[in-house]
């Protein structure tokens, strides 16, 4: 017990200064391991260390972002694990071109994932229509429909691109920036 | 152009073929009429009345052995009454011999009788047609709108389509999301039902359940991209599906009709955006068939190289999906180690990871660097121990083969029906592959072997595969040992392409089967029209064949052994 005690102290010790050092202002107490914060400041610091996307892929770009999660550039380790479901979702990479068909279903997908979220243009075709950009049945960008915090050019990104484009939204979160769903709300409610 | 290499053997099948298919023609005596060409390739094409369509069809069927239908679509006259032509054409399995048949529709209104209760596989694509240019088959099943909203209006592929220059106005995309674009029967009578709906309900009252109708898409974990399935479960056992499709479509084959030949091959590569080469292939072959250019001997070999390579990573995906739908997460982390190492090439050679643009009538636009063929020549080398170790995870695993074993069997006489081509057909033995068949590029001059299954269940598509990565390794070594050394493009190509008036219709084998391409000029810059034909249309409209008694959790692994890819299937 005793043992253990101090091991976890120690740990925790640790861990307090190490997530201290992040930010000005946390306070890390040396002793107890207490790590003393505004409730804002900890859970920036745990958005921008960890983001949930949701696997939403309709097109060519999904193939890319599949590859993401594959051994050369294995975004686990920067706290990116791809979700299943929209419920357990922060963020929504729209990888490949909507069709009018597919639009009522994405903003439903994106009803249902939790605040704050956030949203992914990736790829010409998400952005602006991309090489469909003329066609009858394309929707021609997705921020027509939601609001996107990160456009990511290419057609397709190269993986490498695509995991900027999430460090830079979770760079963001950490900041503590607004999201642009958060950002619209409050602009239409005329607080910005 | 450079004078044609007399030791170059005419990398185009079709000479032989495309001749015996007029005699065929002619033979059916008065159930056609004028017999004439598509083009310059040659290939027969017989003009039908509307009546004697069906005869003709089933005739070549039943008595001359063509069962399988290749293509099925219209082309548009651009004429005051709105006429157009429909084109079927039909292939014999035991020599390749292909014909077409026309059938012109004069005037509006259109009205054509359906092949579809004599041919399932005519089903999807009379639908499509009715779709993008209107016309209503007669004794159709379910002529329903196959790939745009039931509140589309008008059918985009007639001539007399216009289209807004900025495409679609934002305020139609924020109107779009309102609501699902579904009028149902009661809505309009003009749209069917799906059939089994009205199923729904009452179950087995023995075991107490009840006939529910489950959705399966068009977002799902599994991610087989945007499909959408409708199946009818009674209780756990699946008695009926529907696919539905059209959440990709991307107006291709329209937007190709307002470019020049040249910049059509962008989106060839995003049609079938897991094997690019192929779309682009069939499109560069049908082209260079107007043009009535060859490529050089080395090209040919860079193609098949190219194709080669596109089917292994092609497979990756598939094989990473296989192991997804079972459960399995290690082989997608395996799978996708080797698939980056030929992406490498794929990128020193033409720039691109997935979308290449890389194929020229003529030739391929940049030769291969000596550095990059001595890596992959490595790489290849040792690529069977990859492929053991894929068969390590997946093939003696137990849990895999309980899931996949007996189950999703497709039979010989429903690969015939729906047309189905490609590794599902193979898987159930029906020997078919056209780089052997009807050989293109330089597949007449490597020796191809065609892996087959025998069960025609999910187990045997996933063996048929994986052969054919080691088959299709072998074949990418060949290529690269045997390649000639020349020019990589025939060089006095006109800089831009006018090709003569005329259609070619040409096919590849892609990782899902036939993929065909129909191109028709009509003199000019510009396309007057573009069809791809997509093997994984037809085979995905085969699935309910192979749901019909499956259990509930079989849904995903059955459908994904069809290996869809909806970039192509909607296009
Ligand atoms: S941006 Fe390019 S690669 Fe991505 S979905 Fe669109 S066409 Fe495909």
């Amino acid at each position: 017990m005793g043992l253990s005690d101090s091991a976890d102290t120690r740990l925790s010790q640790e861990g307090a200064a190490t997530v201290a050092a992040d930010d000005p202002a946390m306070a890390a107490d040396d002793r107890s391991g207490v790590l003393v914060a505004p409730l804002q400041t900890i859970m920036n610091w745990a958005r921008g260390h960890s983001m949930w996307p949701m696997t939403f892929g309709t097109a060519c770009c999904a193939i890319e972002m599949m590859t993401v999660g594959s051994p050369r550039y294995d975004t686990d380790r920067f706290g990116i694990f791809f979700r299943n479901s929209p419920r357990q979702a922060d963020c929504m990479i729209v990888a490949g071109t909507i069709s009018l068909k597919m639009a009522p279903r994405m903003k439903l997908l994106y009803e249902q994932m939790a605040e704050p979220k956030y949203v992914i243009a990736m790829g010409a075709c998400a952005i602006s229509g991309g090489p469909f950009m003329h066609g009858y049945n394309v929707v021609n960008g997705v921020d027509q429909i939601m609001p996107v915090d990160i456009y990511i050019p290419g057609c397709p990104p190269r993986p490498e691109a695509l995991i900027n484009g999430l460090l830079t939204l979770m760079k963001r979160n950490a900041a503590g920036e607004l999201s642009a769903a958060q950002r619209y709300r409050l602009e239409t409610e005329g607080h910005l | 152009m450079a004078a044609p290499d007399p030791a170059h053997t005419q990398s185009s099948p079709s000479a032989t073929a495309y001749k015996a298919g007029s005699g065929i023609l002619t033979a059916l005596g008065n159930l056609v009429g004028e017999v004439d060409t598509l083009g310059p390739g040659g290939m027969y094409c017989a003009q039908v009345a509307p009546e004697a369509l069906l005869g003709a069809a089933t005739t070549l069927r039943d008595s001359y052995g063509f069962r399988h239908l290749s293509l099925l679509t219209a082309i548009d006259h651009a004429d005051a009454q709105g006429g157009l032509d429909l084109l079927y054409s039909f292939v014999r399995k035991t020599d390749g011999v292909e014909v077409a048949l026309r059938l012109t529709l004069a005037k509006d209104p259109l009205v054509a009788p359906s092949m579809a209760p004599a041919w399932p596989a005519a089903n999807p694509l009379e639908r499509e047609v009715f779709d993008l240019f209107g016309v209503r088959f007669e004794n159709h099943p379910f002529l329903r709108r196959l790939v745009l909203r039931d509140d589309f209006k008008g059918h985009p592929l007639r001539k007399g389509f216009e289209m807004s220059p900025d495409g679609v106005p934002a305020a139609a995309s924020q109107a779009a999301i309102s609501d699902h674009g579904l009028v149902g029967p009661a809505g309009n009578d003009d749209v069917p039902g799906f059939p089994f709906m009205a199923e729904a309900g009452g179950g087995d009252p023995l075991m107490h359940s009840e006939r529910i109708v489950l959705n399966v898409g068009p977002q799902h974990p599994s991610t087989h991209g945007v499909l959408h399935l409708y199946v009818l479960l009674d209780g756990e056992k699946v008695i009926g599906a529907q696919p539905t499709q059209g959440y990709l479509h991307r107006c291709i084959e329209k937007l190709a009709e307002s470019r020049t030949y040249k910049a059509v091959i962008p989106l060839m590569d995003r049609c079938d955006y897991v094997s690019s080469f192929h779309t682009e292939l069939a499109y560069v072959l049908a082209l260079e068939e107007l043009l009535g250019v060859e490529s050089t001997p080395k090209a040919d070999f860079i193609r098949v190289l190219m194709s080669e390579l596109v089917r292994i990573t092609s497979h990756h995906t598939w094989y990473t999906a296989a192991g997804l739908d079972t459960g399995a997460l290690t082989p997608f982390l395996y799978a996708f180690i080797d698939r980056e190492l030929i992406l490498d090439f794929f990128e020193e050679v033409t720039g691109g990871r997935m979308m290449f643009n890389y194929f020229r009538p003529g030739g391929v636009k940049d030769d291969i660097p000596p550095e990059s063929a001595e890596k992959l020549r490595k790489m290849l080398a040792k690529f069977g121990e990859s492929v053991d170790g894929y068969e390590d995870m997946l093939t003696g695993n137990e849990v895999f083969r309980v899931r996949t074993r007996g189950i999703g069997m497709l039979s010989c006489e429903e690969i015939e029906a729906y047309s189905v081509t490609g590794p599902m057909a193979r898987g159930s033995g029906y020997d078919i592959d056209l780089r052997r068949d009807a050989p293109y590029a330089a597949y007449g001059r490597i020796p191809v072997n065609v892996c087959l299954g025998t069960a025609g269940d999910t187990f045997d598509r996933y063996r048929v595969r994986v052969s054919e990565m080691r088959e299709s390794a072998r074949i990418a070594l060949a290529a690269l040992d045997g390649m000639p050394e020349g020019p990589h493009i025939a060089d006095g190509l006109p800089k831009s392409i006018k090709p003569p008036a005329g259609a070619a219709y040409r096919k590849v084998e892609s990782p899902r089967g036939e993929l065909g391409v129909l191109v028709m000029s009509d003199g000019t810059a510009k396309p007057w029209r573009v069809k791809v034909r997509s093997p994984a249309l037809s085979n995905l409209h085969a699935a309910p064949c192979m749901l019909n008694d499956c259990q509930m959790g079989d849904i995903i692994p059955v459908v994904g052994s069809v290996d869809v890819v909806m970039g192509e299937i909607d296009r």
